[in-house]
């Protein structure tokens, strides 16, 4: 019997499968989105299970692993539904989350309205403690006041607490014991530390990071908790992994600790099946997209490492964790058309969504989108919109765009849906570009992963307006995440801050922090089976002296001591990341150290992926018909393939288009396409664009 | 065409938002990177102002009528690679130690575009380090005057000119870098501007930008005119003079063609700090009139040319050299809004003036960097976070402050006013400081100084070299100009 590995991501809509096994074998599943998200994984095993002519209880026994992609935490932070929290600070200081640092969403908008407060201020109460930045103990904890706090909170009814002292970071012993008196007097309460969940400088961003983890944590312990026994009654005897915000997995125990770590927990996947993709094909630099229907989603992975940042909000919440750095706009099928009052064409943000959605689905919605726009220019067929089991009305897309765009406008109907396409994916290189300058690339020199169901129409187009000359897109790109899911790595990441000139830096204590950090990670990942070997990370955050912001800067050191060759290297290092991020550099400039960063990857089996034999060029065998595409104004009669159909080796020349189940490709003129040993669809852009 | 300028349009947008990015993130005064007190636009060569971010009514017009003023004194003086700086209240500045750098962009041999910057010195001499003199009488006792002058000429810097500039700053090194950040953001958005115009054309870059001005105007008009049209009405209130209080009295009518301010009726206070220039009184009508739009239209030399403003030559809201106009921006703007505001019948303030301080080594060293303690905010009338005339300001981090200035924050807390309590204790050295206290609408002072050193606690309210002694606890109440929005 073949063994499979599972990865099972949970989205708004579909909740998605992919199985692959030792023989290299893949099997992937889309089962709707249930509200108890355990129904739905189970749903998808159990077809799963089916397809492979399976008991789902023998199947799930025989499975080692699986690893879930879930939106628990990010739903219950958007929907403000997470556990009764309360928080214990310094005196003085509890009002820093509601502070924010200033921060606005709008700056001039009078009428915005405060973020939804999830620990309000009768549940922030101060207790006297003061350590000072360099650890010394100013004023010492006063636990009569932690008691009558801790008693306070219960007698609201708080069931979550979080701890958070200034400079914790640096001396973490108030917040430890004041975590004693909750657990004796609140055996129950979920607790969440700043100095183990950002043991960072800055207050409000540790506070802010410590309490949604108070606030999800409960929430997504519950759920795993839930899912595990589920699946352990079902017959489940193997391990359950979550995919965390780094791009990692770990064990469902621990991510439940740190459920803050699993708010990007489901496109995290997307990014992580990115880098294996590229892995695949050979490219190192990527940029992956993923349209779906509201949102575009846009990431980094440069060598094949996804890019990070700690500059995150969520929910209006400030996350300073390491997280994959995924950038959203509101541009998807569902984005609205529309003609503001100075006479130009608008398309977005507001979505129609799923309900009433599109024009063209049917459902009582009558302003244009981007999906209409689609179907008016003829690259998507209304026959086989998600595989033929929706039929869009062509008839009311035309009306919708006729009506709010073309006539204020005084276009034809085909100009106005073009119009509509040609802004969406201009918002969208934007989008792309702002992602890709910001860390000093040009985007040119990356490969293009359209993933969603929409991407892979609009992917060509973007592609020109970046002069990118390659879109790959994936051959699971449905179920993109959760192939992300199958393959990433298990990994912690650990920081300490540590203010020092690198030119003052105390090497002995430096190190110890590092090797500190390291044994902690490789506690936390020393009980997790699945690891085949470790590779240590360790990083940088710099700037010169002054500047508020940071540069990540790797290490280049062989060994787990870091010298001062090592060091200069990486000052080295920073100068010419400082060049090319911000077009300037000051050799002579002091240079500061901040925090110190590891990641412990525990590095999995890969799975093994079979390559086909590349057959034919000739993809005639997969022809299904024509139709007529409006690239421009007129129309061009187009050869359109089952994309289900297409071999290893197929050779596809502009205009065309491949249609498969939850997506369509669009192979612009101009364009080629190439189908690889995987099943990927490989789009190259003729340089100097396309002729169409 | 027209979704082809948008386009292109948004390219341009783009380019500035990377400007102001880069400048935020690379400058080294907390000023820049934490005050925010910048911004980034480009311009074409009439000038109009092509596209702006941070577009602050302290910023609003000035970084056009700048630019204007460089453009003016260099006329068929300037060349690619030229890098000119003016910062004048009376050469289309605003408040002094500000500075607008210019880098003109040359493209098939004209200036099409160019990028400019607006940003806060740390400090530019003047009487006192740093930009807060409570009692200004004249213009030079807030900072030297920088009529424009070029930096770098056709690419080569000049050291003459700029060791002028920085041998008149207290804080030479954190000027240097701060215009080093902000000369390499502009180079960097020069070439972005020429892969711009290479890549779409000159022609079709400057029809965008034309037709990006023209509908930013028409929609911003229609929105006044279905707001606002027809309304002809006049507010007034004062401003603590140095001779008393002086009135500020404004004339809002709206009519097709955008916003009339007349100040006729304002007087006119010569020896005092809260002169504005009138830029600055556009800027402050323009976002007190369109405040709920600005995040929608597109901030472009179509807004400005909407707002139209007279005032009594030698007023505090044109005033005529030497007067001094350092807390322009810290009052006389914030009553001004709420004057239009309440013209224009607009329930919401933006308005809400905050108490500061400036510290500095005492007076004497010559290398005196000085920091600004602003520690917290006033309430905002709507009940949660700062006014709206705080602009983007980041509250510094009290951890930061400690370990990096020894300037210990013992706490910030909302008091049950709503107002902002906050104490910091000095453990670096002895420091003096400069302290603003405004005074609100109804004549009292928003908020509260108190100074304990030596065992002795005594309030204050505006001062000059303050002793703030090794150990001094000054404690700065923020006040509340709204209640609360609990949770």
């Amino acid at each position: 019997m073949a063994h499979w590995n599972v990865g099972i991501d949970v989205g708004g809509t579909f909740t998605d499968l992919v199985a692959i096994n030792e023989h290299g074998e893949i099997r992937a599943t889309k089962t709707p989105s249930t509200p108890d998200q355990s129904d739905g994984v189970i749903n998808a095993l159990a077809r799963l299970a089916g397809e492979l002519g399976e008991d789902l209880s023998a199947f799930l026994a025989g499975l080692p692993m699986i690893v879930h992609g879930t939106t628990v935490a990010t739903n219950a932070l958007l929907e403000y539904d997470g556990a009764r929290v309360g928080l214990i600070t310094t005196k003085g200081f509890r009002d820093e989350i509601e502070f924010r640092r200033s921060y606005k969403e709008s700056v001039f908008d009078p009428r915005l309205k405060p973020p939804h407060p999830i620990v309000p201020r009768r549940s922030r109460l101060g207790v006297s403690e003061r350590v000072d930045f360099k650890g010394n103990v100013l004023t010492p904890l006063d636990e009569d006041e932690v008691r009558a706090a801790v008693a306070d909170l219960k007698a609201q009814g708080v069931t979550s607490v979080a701890i958070c002292y200034l400079f914790s970071f640096v001396n973490p012993a108030h917040e430890r014991r004041t975590a004693e008196i909750v657990r004796e007097m609140m055996p129950d309460a979920f607790l969440s530390l700043s100095c183990d969940v950002l043991p960072e400088i800055r207050e409000f961003e540790r506070v802010s990071t410590t309490v949604v983890n108070a606030f999800v944590g409960p929430r997504v312990h519950a759920y795993l908790s839930h899912l595990e026994s589920r699946l352990r009654e079902k017959g489940f005897g193997g391990e359950l992994f979550i995919i965390q915000s780094n791009g990692g997995v770990l064990s469902a125990d621990e991510a439940g600790r740190y459920a803050v770590n699993t708010l990007l927990s489901g496109p995290a996947g997307g990014v992580t099946a990115g880098s294996f993709l590229g892995t695949m094909s050979g490219h190192d630099n990527l940029i992956t997209v993923d349209m779906g229907g509201t949102s575009y989603d846009i990431a980094l992975i440069e060598n094949l490492r996804p890019a990070v940042t700690t500059e995150s909000w969520i929910g209006r919440y400030r996350i300073a964790l390491p997280m994959l750095d995924i950038h959203t706009i509101g541009a998807g099928g569902g984005s609205i058309a529309w003609v503001d009052s100075g006479g130009a064409l608008q398309v977005g943000p507001a979505s129609a969504g799923s309900y009433p959605g599109p024009a063209c689905y049917g459902r009582g919605g009558t302003r244009p989108t981007v999906t209409d726009a689609n179907v008016v220019l003829g690259l998507l067929n209304p026959d086989f919109f998600l595989g033929g089991e929706m039929v869009l009305d062509k008839a009311k897309a035309v009306e919708a765009i006729r009506r709010e765009v073309a006539e204020p406008l005084g276009l034809g109907v085909v100009e106005a849906a073009s119009a509509i396409i040609d802004l969406v994916n201009n918002n969208m290189a934007n989008a792309t570009r702002l992602v890709t300058t910001k860390r000093g690339h040009d985007p040119a020199a990356f490969a293009l992963v359209a993933a969603g169901g929409a991407g892979g129409i609009h992917a060509g187009k973007q592609a020109e307006e970046l002069g990118i000359r390659t879109v790959i897109v994936p051959a699971l790109a449905p179920v993109f995440c959760a192939l992300g899911d199958n393959v990433a790595d298990l990994k912690i990441s650990e920081s300490r801050t540590s203010i020092a000139r690198l030119d003052q830096l105390d090497f002995e204590a430096f190190n110890e922090v590092f090797q500190e950090m390291e044994a902690r990670a490789r506690k936390r990942l020393s009980e997790q089976s699945i690891v085949k070997s470790f590779e240590t990370r360790r990083s940088l955050d710099m700037h010169y002296v002054g500047e508020v912001h940071e540069v990540t800067v790797p290490i280049r050191s062989r060994t787990r001591r870091i010298t001062k060759l090592n060091l200069d290297a990486t000052l080295n290092d920073f100068h010419v990341l400082h060049e090319r991020l911000f077009a300037h550099k000051d050799v002579k400039q002091p240079v500061e150290v901040l925090t110190l960063r590891l990641d412990l990857i525990g590095i999995r089996e890969r799975p093994r992926m079979n390559a086909a034999e590349f057959g034919e060029e000739d993809a005639a065998p997969a022809l299904k018909g024509h139709r007529p595409v409006h690239f421009a104004v007129e129309p061009t009669i187009v050869p359109v393939y089952d994309g289900g159909r297409l071999k290893p080796g197929n050779f596809i020349l502009g205009p065309a288009i491949i249609e498969q189940w939850g997506t369509t490709i669009a192979v612009y003129p101009g364009h080629e396409c190439l189908i690889d040993a995987y099943g990927n669809v490989i789009v190259e852009i003729g340089q100097g664009g396309a002729a169409g | 065409m027209i979704v082809r300028s948008q386009i292109v349009y948004s390219r341009l947008c783009a380019i500035v938002r990377e400007l102001a990015e880069t400048v935020g993130r690379t400058a080294r005064s907390r000023g820049l990177t934490e005050g925010r007190r910048y911004a980034a636009a480009v311009l074409t060569g009439a000038p109009q102002l092509a596209a702006q971010v941070q577009f602050g009514p302290e910023h609003a017009y000035l970084v056009r009528d700048s630019a204007a003023t460089v453009l003016d004194r260099f006329a068929f003086n300037l060349f690619d690679g030229d890098v000119v700086i003016v910062g004048d209240p009376y050469s289309g500045g605003s408040t002094p130690q500000m500075l607008t750098v210019v880098a003109p962009l040359f493209f098939e041999g004209e200036l099409v575009l160019f990028p400019a910057v607006r940003a806060q010195m740390a400090d530019l001499a003047g009487e006192f380090p740093g930009d807060l003199h409570p009692f200004a009488a004249e213009t030079w006792q807030d900072a030297v005057r920088f009529t424009p002058l070029k930096i770098y000429r056709h690419g080569v810097l000049q050291r003459d000119a700029l060791r002028f500039v920085l041998r008149n700053s207290r804080a030479e090194k954190i000027v240097a870098a701060d215009l080093e950040a902000i000369v390499a953001a502009l180079r960097a958005s020069c070439a972005a501007l020429v892969r711009l115009m290479t890549e779409h054309g000159r022609a079709d870059v400057e029809t965008a930008v034309a037709s990006a001005i023209a509908h930013s105007r028409r929609v911003a008009a229609a929105d006044l005119e279905a707001r606002f049209g027809g309304r002809d009405e006049t507010a007034e209130a004062t401003i603590p003079g140095a001779g008393g209080a002086v009135p500020l009295k404004v004339r809002v009518a709206v009519g097709p063609d955008g916003l009339t301010l007349d100040l006729a009726g304002t007087g006119s206070d010569p020896s005092g700090p809260f002169n504005m220039t009138p830029g600055q009184v556009k800027g402050y009508g323009l976002v007190a009139a369109l405040a709920e739009r600005l995040d929608e239209i597109a901030f472009n030399d179509g807004l400005l040319q909407l707002v139209t403003a007279t005032a009594p030559k030698g007023s505090i809201a044109d005033p005529v050299l030497p007067a001094a106009t350092g807390l322009s921006d810290a009052l006389t703007g914030h009553r001004l809004a709420a004057l239009v505001r309440r013209a224009l019948g607009l329930a919401e303030r933006l308005d809400g003036p905050a108490p500061a301080i400036v510290a500095f080594r005492p007076i004497g060293a010559e290398e005196n960097p000085p920091v600004a303690l602003d520690l917290a905010f006033p309430l905002a009338a709507q009940g949660w976070g700062p006014p709206v005339l705080a602009g983007r300001r980041t509250m510094p981090s009290a951890e930061e402050m400690e370990a990096r200035e020894r300037l210990v924050v013992l706490g910030r807390e909302f008091d049950e006013t709503g107002a902002v309590r906050a104490a910091v204790r000095n453990d670096r050295m002895p420091l003096e400081a400069n302290f603003f206290l405004p005074q609100a609408a109804d004549g009292a002072t928003a908020g509260s100084f108190t100074l304990t050193a030596e065992g002795a606690t005594r309030p204050l309210e505006s001062a000059t070299i303050v002793p703030i002694a090794e150990g001094g606890l000054v404690e700065i109440t923020y006040p509340a100009y709204g209640t609360r929005a609990d949770g």
